[in-house]
C-alpha cells in the first residue's frame, strides 16, 4: 500500500468496520516510519474537524417544530385531504349559496360578474396568514387539473367575498397568495399570451401575473422581487409555463 | 411492564427529538433556508404516514435522512439542474489559511456547487458522521464508490478552502 491509498483509507475510516484488519494495519504500517505522511495525516483530520464542525452549525427557522406538528395533526384529521368537515360543511353551504345564485342569475341578472385587473392587485388579499385564518375551500368552475392540485391541502377564498360576485379564486401558500381568475371575467386583460409576465413591487408586496389555460394568475409575496422570484421558481415556474 | 422496543413511535416524538437535525441535513443538501423547511414538513409528513415502515425506533433519524434526501432528490429533478462533474468547476484562487478554521457561508457556497451524489456523500459524511458503509447502504451504491466520492471531494474541498496543503499532498498534486 502506497502513502497516498493509506491517507484516504486512513481519511475515511469511521468505525473498524469500515476497513478489515489487515487493511486497517496495512494502512498504519504505510504511514509508521513516514513522518511527512502522518503530519499530512493530522493535518488532515484537524481539517475535517472543523469542517464538520461548521456543517453542524445551522439555525433552525423560529416556529418549525410548531408548524411540524400541526401538519402532522391535521393529517390525523379524517378526510384531511380534503380539509376538514368544517370545510366541508361550508364547500356545502357555498355550493347551495352558488347553485341558488345561479338560478337566481338565470332570470334575474345580466350575465357572470366581472372584475378589473387593477382591482385583483389593488384590493385582493395578500397575506397568506389572513387566508389561513379563514379555513375556507373554494373552488372556482372548470378549473385546470394544476390548479386543482394546487388548491389541494390548502386553503382557499372566494373573492370578492360575497359569493354571487366573487369572480376569483385566493389560494395561501407558506409565504405567499395567488390569486386566479377567469379571464373572461377580467374586463381588461393583460396581454400574458406566450409566457409573457407583468409584475412589480406594492406596498410591500411583490407580484406577479401570468396566463395559463384560460386563467389569470397573480401570485403575491411579502417581501422583494428576489423573494418573488423565489416561490415563483418553486411552486410555478413549471406550471405556468 | 412493557417493552421500550414495543411502544408505537409517537410521530411528536419524532419531531421532538429530530426535527432540528432533520432540517440541517437538508439545508446543507439543498442550499436553502426555504427549501429545506419545505422539504422537512414534507419529511415528516410523509414519516407519519409511514411510521409502521420504521422497524427500528433507533435508526429513526437515518430513516428521517434518507425520506427527506428523496423529497429533495425529487425536487431537483423537478427543477432539472444538471449535474457537473468535480473536476469541471473552476478552480478559484485561495489565499492559504494555516488555522483550521471555516467560514460557514464559504463551506455552503462549496456544498451548492458540488455535483448532488458528492454533496450528499460529503453531507452524510460530515454532517452525519456515517461511515463509508452506511453511505454506500444509504445511497446504495458501491462502498468502492462511496472511497472515491469521499476522497475526491474532500480534496476539492481542502483546496477551495484554501487549508495549507502538507508537501506530501502538493508533490502529489504535481
Amino acid at each position: 500500500m502506497n502513502r497516498r491509498e493509506a491517507l484516504e483509507q486512513l481519511e475515511v475510516v469511521r468505525s473498524k468496520s469500515d476497513l478489515t484488519d489487515s487493511e486497517l494495519a496495512g494502512a498504519i504500517d504505510a504511514l509508521e516510519d513516514d513522518a511527512p505522511a502522518r503530519q499530512e495525516f493530522d493535518r488532515r483530520l484537524m481539517l475535517d474537524q472543523a469542517i464538520a464542525t461548521e456543517m453542524r452549525q445551522v439555525e433552525v427557522p423560529v416556529g418549525l417544530r410548531a408548524n411540524l406538528l400541526a401538519a402532522c395533526d391535521s393529517q390525523n384529521q379524517p378526510a384531511a385531504k380534503t380539509r376538514p368537515n368544517k370545510s366541508r360543511r361550508k364547500l356545502f353551504a357555498v355550493v347551495a349559496v352558488a347553485a341558488l345564485a345561479l338560478l337566481a342569475g338565470f332570470f334575474l341578472l345580466p350575465g357572470k360578474p366581472t372584475v378589473s385587473f387593477s382591482q385583483i392587485l389593488s384590493s385582493a388579499p395578500r397575506d397568506s396568514a389572513e387566508i389561513e385564518q379563514l379555513d375556507q375551500d373554494f373552488r372556482l368552475e372548470n378549473m385546470p387539473v394544476a390548479l386543482e392540485r394546487l388548491l389541494r391541502n390548502r386553503p382557499s377564498v372566494a373573492w370578492p367575498e360575497a359569493q354571487n360576485e366573487s369572480t376569483s379564486v385566493v389560494v395561501a401558500g407558506r409565504n405567499w397568495v395567488l390569486v386566479v381568475t377567469p379571464e373572461d371575467q377580467i374586463d381588461d386583460v393583460p396581454n400574458l399570451n406566450d409566457g409573457a409576465t407583468v409584475g412589480g413591487v406594492d406596498s410591500g408586496f411583490a407580484y406577479q401575473a401570468w396566463g395559463n389555460e384560460g386563467f389569470v394568475y397573480v401570485l403575491f409575496v411579502r417581501g422583494t422581487k428576489r423573494d418573488l422570484d423565489r416561490v415563483y421558481n418553486r411552486e410555478f415556474a413549471t406550471a405556468a409555463a | 411492564m412493557t417493552d421500550p422496543i414495543d411502544e408505537p413511535v409517537e410521530i411528536s416524538g419524532l419531531i421532538d427529538e429530530h426535527y432540528a437535525f432533520v432540517f440541517g441535513f437538508l439545508y446543507r443538501l439543498s442550499g436553502s433556508r426555504d427549501d429545506a423547511e419545505d422539504l422537512t414538513q414534507q419529511t415528516f409528513m410523509s414519516a407519519h404516514a409511514n411510521l409502521q415502515q420504521l422497524r427500528e425506533p433507533g435508526k429513526a433519524r437515518g430513516w428521517l435522512c434518507t425520506i427527506g434526501r428523496n423529497a429533495f432528490l425529487k425536487l431537483v429533478g423537478k427543477r432539472k439542474t444538471s449535474s457537473v462533474d468535480l473536476d469541471s468547476l473552476p478552480e478559484v484562487a485561495q489565499e492559504t489559511n494555516s488555522e483550521t478554521h471555516i467560514d460557514g457561508e464559504q463551506l455552503q457556497n462549496l456544498l451548492n456547487q458540488m455535483p448532488e451524489e458528492f454533496r450528499t456523500t460529503v453531507v452524510l459524511f460530515y454532517y452525519e458522521s456515517c461511515s463509508y458503509r452506511e453511505i454506500a447502504d444509504r445511497m446504495e451504491i458501491p462502498i468502492g464508490t462511496v472511497m472515491s466520492r469521499l476522497a475526491r471531494a474532500k480534496a476539492w474541498l481542502r483546496r477551495r478552502l484554501g487549508a495549507v496543503e502538507g508537501e506530501l499532498t502538493r508533490a502529489e498534486q504535481n
